[in-house]
């Protein structure tokens, strides 16, 4: 990994970090455990673009590591790892088939897929399956949210994407 | 994939969960029976019709302490020692479908789901 990557791997986990603490200071919209905006996702988006997926998976670990550290509880770092590992898988696979033209849409699926595995993740580990009629409400949330996320990588590429990949590989 | 394919998958996804929260709201269980778990474990059962006084209930665990507000008809998580207090901010169920849940603390309250009537229901 070239010390250019290395460093900007660091400001982008410190950008993804105080996005992701701020975000669990929030108070939620609505009381449902689960929602929130996911906006600390638009870093690792930006990470599989316009860097490698290795490079993002790391950014992504580190960043829900770090923050379960400074905000939650042990136990949180189960559903934000589960949630989080699945999420970009699915997106990476998704970016690989169809590129970034529709970035938006799978921003929104990534973002469902987080939730219903952290459902599932809950159901198993409180043992309860009625949590699961939580699911249809953060579907919902999720597709908004994964569309915001997207929408702002997309207005990113358009707008300062060469100049990015410009300074990458300068 | 178009983009007209992308916004018809999302948007159909967001019917049927629209379908699915309006289902919920009719298959609330008409029950007075709540059920507290902790760490998946049943702890207590409780039969909120027969409560005269407010009562509270303390959980404590590993994880942390969950203080449970018990009423006639209805019950709330009144104080919780979780990070984002979800829990509490949910406020009082009576029936309906939806539990109370913390996640951090693993503690999960709900009304009981038998719609199967037993005597008792139909009795009282």
């Amino acid at each position: 990994m070239k010390l250019k990557h290395l460093t900007f791997c660091s400001v982008l986990t410190a950008i993804a970090l105080s996005i992701f603490i701020i975000e669990a200071r929030l108070p939620g919209l609505i009381p449902v455990p689960g929602i929130k905006p996911g906006l600390s996702n638009i870093v690792t988006l930006f990470a599989l673009l316009f860097l490698s997926p290795k490079e993002a998976v790391c950014i992504l670990l580190a960043r829900i590591c770090l923050g379960t550290l400074l905000t939650g509880s042990p136990l949180m770092l189960i559903y934000s790892l589960s949630g989080g590992l699945g999420c970009f898988a699915i997106e990476y696979l998704l970016i690989c088939r169809q590129g970034m033209r529709y970035i938006w849409g799978i921003s929104a699926v990534g973002a469902m897929v987080h939730n219903t595995i952290q459902i599932l993740a809950a159901c198993l580990i409180t043992q309860t399956i009625s949590v699961v009629w939580y699911l249809p409400i953060l579907l919902i949330s999720g597709i908004f949210t994964g569309l915001f996320t997207g929408l702002c990588i997309w207005y990113l590429n358009q707008r300062y994407g060469q100049k990015v990949r410009n300074w990458l590989t300068r | 994939m178009r983009a007209s394919h992308w916004i018809l998958f999302l948007s159909s996804i967001f019917l049927l969960c629209t379908i699915a929260i309006g289902i919920s709201k009719f298959a609330s269980p008409q029950s007075a029976q709540a059920e507290i778990y902790q760490e998946g474990i049943l702890m207590q059962t409780i039969d909120l019709s027969s409560v005269t006084e407010p009562e509270k209930i303390t959980l404590t665990s590993k994880l942390g302490e969950n203080i449970i507000l018990i009423e006639h008809g209805q019950i709330s998580m009144y104080s919780s020692t979780c990070p984002d207090q979800l829990c509490v901010h949910q406020g009082i169920i009576k029936n309906g479908i939806y539990p109370i849940v913390c996640l951090p603390n693993q503690v999960v309250i709900q009304i009981k789901s038998s719609n199967t009537a037993s005597p008792d229901a139909v009795s009282r």
